[in-house]
């Protein structure tokens, strides 16, 4: 029937509709697999005030990164503990953070992420929180030049291989290990969206900074570093929180 | 097609005037058409080196400007036959240098009036004057001072060069860098006081074109407004000959490197 109150429109859902004519057949949602990088936060803490001051320094510190950052909630260490959801909630809200759901949290929280119309999400593996990201990795990047003062480089995704030599004041990233076959003189920082297993391997240590995961060393003066190490081939791995720099 | 060369280091002050003065100076005697141009806008002094200030009447930018016609502005050196400048403008005007006008500039003087080589004397720093002095270039003559602070900013620019150059953003085959180290002096290094020569080397990790000692002829000569390559009685003038030489691919032993005492050992005992 044609919608008296729009005499001049066309049928809207009827056949022989021009419209119509192209969806025929055609599903209204088409469904379709596909995987995002989120962010998940790890609740150590119940108590809504911290939480409030945490996420107002985090945010100030990075506020492009938080925009619209969709957010999953894991609930592992604070399971059991009586929790004000909605107050968590608005609170991440008017950081422009938008929580889409929750995982590793006790039933009743569950049922309550439920009821607010938050996604479940299965519970993880047991794993560092901080472990290695999953998936498959990027192919390493590879430099036959030195990297000279001034210079960055970062390999996203993977390894980053170093044939020429990393000057002092230089910058060299990656998102997984670093190898590099030449004196190490620069900052050099493996794992840098958080992978703790990440190393950095050198023929030659003499660097500036040394990071992993964001844990780091700083070399102030390269006598500072142990005569086996220093000049010689090393690697540099965390142990908990730990930077150890040994010898190769 | 001529060859463009950049004589850069970053750092201020550590011998760029004088090398680009000197090393023009030793291409021109040994008979090839050579310009030298000021690209230090602002703080010109290459003409004072090369003792023709009172000649200048237009400037380079004088001529990016099409104030003046190129060779208008050309200096010819009245003791070098085939010895040209091009001197910079004092007007504190930096960015008045655009891409488009140098390619101009460099363009007539390579097709119009036949040079074989142009050197540029690039201002210290990293900014707009000196990537603008190396972005034409072929080949770099790095400056260094055998101190750490130098030897940085030599990387920096090597970096730049690598990066910035119109080589490099047209993918054409790398700058060819030169390590030239200036102001050496062997004494201060044995005492600890300077970077050796192999520790410069292995920093920066380029071909070594020279060492120039350090000398007292260097100012004296350019109180005088002559490039020290002229004075052949002075160390830092012969290692300057030296250094054109094996620009043009000749085989120069290195010279003044060692102190007095090590060099007559080595004259007795060899080595
Ligand atoms: N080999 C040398 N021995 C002694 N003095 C030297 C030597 N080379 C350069 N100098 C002196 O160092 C000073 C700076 O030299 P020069 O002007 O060539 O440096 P520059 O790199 O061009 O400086 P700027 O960055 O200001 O342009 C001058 O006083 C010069 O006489
Ligand atoms: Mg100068």
């Amino acid at each position: 029937m044609p919608d008296p109150s729009r005499p001049n429109q066309p049928p809207r859902d009827g056949v022989g509709s021009p419209r119509a004519f192209h969806v025929v057949g055609q599903p209204a949602l088409i469904f379709k697999g596909s995987s995002f990088p989120l962010t998940v936060a790890h609740l150590t803490t119940v108590d809504a005030e911290r939480i409030e001051r945490d996420l107002t320094t985090k945010v100030a510190q990075a506020p492009a990164f938080f925009q619209d950052t969709a957010l999953v909630l894991d609930f592992h260490a604070i399971e059991g503990q009586p929790l004000n959801f909605r107050a968590l909630l608005d609170s991440l809200r008017t950081h422009g953070v938008h929580p889409l759901g929750v995982r590793n949290g006790d039933a009743s929280q569950m049922a309550e992420a439920r009821s607010l119309g938050l996604a479940v999400f299965p519970p993880s593996r047991k794993e560092d929180p901080r472990a290695a990201p999953q998936g498959v990795r990027a192919k390493p990047k590879l430099m036959t030049h030195p990297v000279r003062s001034g210079q960055q480089v970062y390999a996203a995704g993977g390894d980053l291989v170093l044939l020429g030599m990393v000057n002092a004041g230089s910058e060299v990233l990656a998102d997984g290990n670093i190898h590099c076959y030449a004196p190490l003189r620069g900052r050099a920082m493996a794992g840098v969206s958080g992978d703790v297993e990440a190393r950095i391997f050198t023929y030659c240590l003499e660097a500036e900074f040394l990071s992993v995961a964001g844990c780091y060393r700083m070399v102030e003066d390269i006598r500072d570093l142990p005569a086996d190490v220093r000049s010689k081939p090393a690697q540099i791995y965390l142990s908990g929180e730990r930077v150890v720099i040994e010898a190769i | 097609m001529a060859k463009i060369i950049v004589v850069t280091s970053g750092k201020g002050g550590v011998g760029k005037t004088t090398t680009s003065a000197s090393f023009g100076a030793g291409l021109a005697l040994r008979g090839h058409k050579t310009v030298v141009v000021d690209f230090d806008i602002g703080l010109r002094n290459l003409d004072l080196i090369m003792g023709c200030e009172r000649r200048v009447v237009y400037d380079f930018v004088n001529v990016i400007n099409k104030d003046a016609r190129l060779n208008q502005a050309l200096v010819r050196d009245k003791r070098v036959e085939h010895l040209y400048m091009l001197p910079a403008s004092q007007t504190r005007d930096k960015d008045v240098l655009t891409r488009e006008g140098v390619d101009r500039v460099f363009h007539e003087l390579q097709q119009e009036l036949g040079f074989e080589y142009i050197v540029c004397d690039s201002p210290a720093g990293i900014e707009k004057g000196a990537r603008m002095a190396l972005y034409f270039a072929d080949e770099a003559i790095v400056v260094t001072n055998p101190e750490i602070a130098s030897v940085r900013d030599s990387d920096r620019i090597l970096g730049i060069l690598s990066a910035n150059s119109r080589r490099a953003e047209e993918g054409m085959e790398p700058v060819k860098p030169y390590l030239l180290v200036t102001r050496y002096n062997p004494d201060r290094v044995e005492q600890g006081e300077m970077l050796s020569l192999e520790t410069v080397k292995e920093l920066l990790g380029i071909p070594l074109i020279g060492v120039i000692p350090e000398s007292e002829s260097v100012l004296n000569a350019s109180n005088l407004g002559t490039p020290v390559i002229l004075d052949e009685k002075s160390k830092a003038g012969v290692a300057y000959s030296d250094v054109v030489d094996r620009f043009l691919g000749e085989n120069r032993p290195l010279r003044f490197i060692s102190t007095e005492r090590t060099s007559l050992l080595r004259r007795f005992f060899g080595g």
